[in-house]
């Protein structure tokens, strides 16, 4: 858990991923098309990617990946991110964070 | 006075007739001056009426066999008519005009009989009878044509035996009953209108009155300026008959009621066989379509047998079932809006509304565990739907763009907040479907890895089991992109109803709901459509 924080609070956006995950994928394009550019952390090929994945997961979603943080604060899985981009607050966030300008 | 009366109610019957458009009745009669007419057929044997005083023959045209029938059938009549022989001398004349003068007409003029007018030149004049009979102008016009084949035959028959009140009373009634869809008759009379009284074509309704009635209540009132007459008998001649009359008629009138109600009847079961015969065919598809999805229709009703792997099909009767009480609830808002209904009545009904929505999302999910690949087949939405279908279900960007345009007004703010909206899920839809490419593509590089093995055949199976379950896994993933598709759906409409008014969510509803109705109308109309 502490190296997921540390690992989350070095960038405004932070994904963990897998890099079989397609929907992973897809919130990764999510973020590129919004201008961000997020430290993508593959779970499958960092050394310590399970442990990450065990604590990933007890932070609530069914599914430990995408993991989504930004300015260190868990933002949540694909469905959050989805509505939040939605309803504009995903951008105001990447803002806030300074990750994207505009 | 008997054959007079009888002449004009035969006169009324003709009156019925269908005859081709340009075509009119007018009729004059005031009978009585000439002498006698009588009835011979000329060379070419064609009905024709002579005027005994005048010598003059004039053929009873007729444009139609009906018109002829009836003609010949009035001719007749006046065979059996004793007109009083008067001292002037008139002439009976049947024109038969060409057609392109305004209207053709059937012309026999200037004396008794009838004389078929053109409108506006329909009153022939007539000299009032020395009897002291009335002079009774009728014109009308014919709009229509009518089916008076019924008619025509039971007066063909009735003609027969010209003469008797009985016959032409029974002649009246039939025609009353069948010229229900003539009640246009009436009205087109226009300025030509006589009142008959309640013995006309307008009611159709069948009577059980007797010829007395017919004969006794005539017409009464001026129309128009019209001279209406009334024909009235003199009772005291018809007294000995009416009892007579009365039975027979009111037998005739029971016999055409108890006629009318097994055709009624006939109609009414004939209705119910085609309806049974369309739900026939409706079940016959469902379950053709139920077939095709390799589910198992237990003949038997035994429902947990009939339950397991039927996912598909029993997500298809629940949304059938969802669409059916979502028309009806777009039906009521629709209602409400025409009806300019208050806000808060309005808010009421688009919250039921998008409250139903959420509930066809939660049953694309429930269905979506059970059977990711129907669901995103698409099959359970009609083909059009089908085609322009993304990761099972509408594009929530082409919905927007097509409904801001039937929202204005909209205000600056509402519009840059659609606007953003519309971005939104356009780019959510682009990073859901490059994740179904990726998905897509890793699955073939899965399946398609069949690398040669230098193992023997256990070491093939191996790799071939390794190579399935990560294909499985892979597929797993499929339900996770319907869900998020869903999702979008489900949020974009959210937000939408969130920056629009009132009045402009009801309005968004239903403009979304004629579009997709349209779209599944348009499915139905491309499935029947003919082909070569």
């Amino acid at each position: 858990m502490d190296r997921v924080k540390d690992l989350a609070s070095k960038k405004a956006a932070v994904i963990f991923t897998k890099s079989s995950c397609c929907m992973c994928h897809s919130i990764k394009q999510l973020f590129y098309e919004l201008g961000a550019s997020p430290a993508i952390h593959e779970l499958d090929q960092v050394s310590n990617g399970k442990e990450m994945e065990y604590a990933l997961r007890g932070l609530g979603c069914n599914s430990s990946v995408p993991a989504v943080f930004i300015g260190g604060k868990y933002v949540g899985s694909a469905k959050d991110i989805i509505s939040l981009h939605v309803d504009g607050s995903l951008k105001q966030m990447l803002i806030d964070a300074k990750a994207i300008w505009f | 006075m008997e054959l007079q009366s009888t002449c004009h109610q035969y006169l009324r019957a003709l009156r019925h007739f269908p005859l081709p458009r340009r075509l009119s009745y007018s009729s004059s009669s005031g009978l009585g001056k000439e002498g006698p007419v009588s009835f011979c057929q000329n060379k070419q044997s064609r009905p024709c009426l002579v005027s005994r005083s005048r010598q003059k023959v004039t053929e009873v045209c007729s444009y139609s066999p009906l018109t002829h029938s009836l003609s010949v059938g009035c001719v007749a009549l006046f065979r059996h008519l004793q007109l009083p022989s008067h001292k002037s001398p008139s002439e009976h004349v049947l024109v038969d005009r060409p057609p392109g003068r305004g209207g053709g007409c059937l012309e026999l003029t200037k004396m008794d009989a009838i004389s078929f007018g053109t409108e506006g030149n329909t009153i022939r004049s007539s000299r009032i009878s020395d009897l002291g009979t009335f002079e009774q102008s009728l014109g009308f016009r014919i709009e229509d044509a009518a089916d008076l084949i019924p008619v025509y035959y039971q007066m063909k028959s009735n003609s027969q035996a010209l003469g008797t009140d009985i016959q032409f009373a029974t002649l009246n009634k039939t025609l009353q009953l069948q010229t229900e869809p003539q009640a246009n008759l009436v009205s087109t009379f226009g300025g030509h209108r006589e009142n008959w009284g309640e013995s006309t074509m307008a009611e159709a309704s069948p009577r059980t009155d007797t010829s007395t009635d017919d004969t006794d209540e005539k017409n009464h009132g001026h129309e128009r300026g019209q001279l209406t007459a009334v024909v009235v008998s003199d009772s005291s001649d018809k007294s000995k008959e009416k009892s007579g009359d009365q039975k027979t008629l009111r037998r005739l009138a029971q016999n055409r009621e108890a006629a009318r109600k097994s055709r009624l009847r006939k109609k009414a079961y004939v209705q119910q066989l085609e309806s049974s015969r369309l739900k026939l065919t409706q079940l016959e598809q469902e379950l053709q379509r139920a077939r095709q999805q390799g589910i198992f229709i237990s003949s038997s009703g035994d429902q947990s047998h009939s339950m397991s792997g039927n996912g598909a099909l029993a997500f298809d009767v629940e949304y059938a079932r969802w669409l059916e009480e979502h028309n009806k609830q777009i039906n009521e808002l629709r209602a409400a809006v025409n009806s300019h209904a208050a806000d808060a009545e309005l808010r009421t009904i688009v919250d039921n509304v998008t409250a139903h929505f959420d509930d066809i999302f939660r049953l694309k999910g429930i269905a979506g565990k059970a059977d990711v690949f129907h669901i995103l087949s698409g099959m359970w939405q009609t083909p059009a739907e089908r085609c322009f279908m993304w990761i099972g279900g509408f594009r929530s960007s082409e919905l927007l763009k097509l409904l801001v345009n039937q929202l204005e007004p909209l205000t600056e703010q509402q519009l840059v907040g659609i606007y953003n909206l519309q971005q939104s899920s356009q780019q959510a839809e682009d990073a859901l479907s490059q994740g179904m490419e990726a998905l897509q593509q890793s699955l073939a590089e899965t399946l398609a890895n069949g690398s040669p093995s230098p193992s023997g055949s256990s070491g093939n199976v191996a790799n071939y089991m390794g190579q399935m379950a990560m294909a499985m896994g892979k597929l797993g993933t499929l339900e996770g992109f319907l869900r998020q598709a869903d999702n979008l759906r489900q949020q974009t409409l959210q937000q939408m109803h969130r920056i629009l008014t009132t009045r402009q969510s009801a309005r968004a509803l239903l403009a979304k709901n004629d579009y997709f109705s349209r779209l599944r109308a348009l499915s139905s109309l491309w499935l029947a459509r003919p082909r070569e």
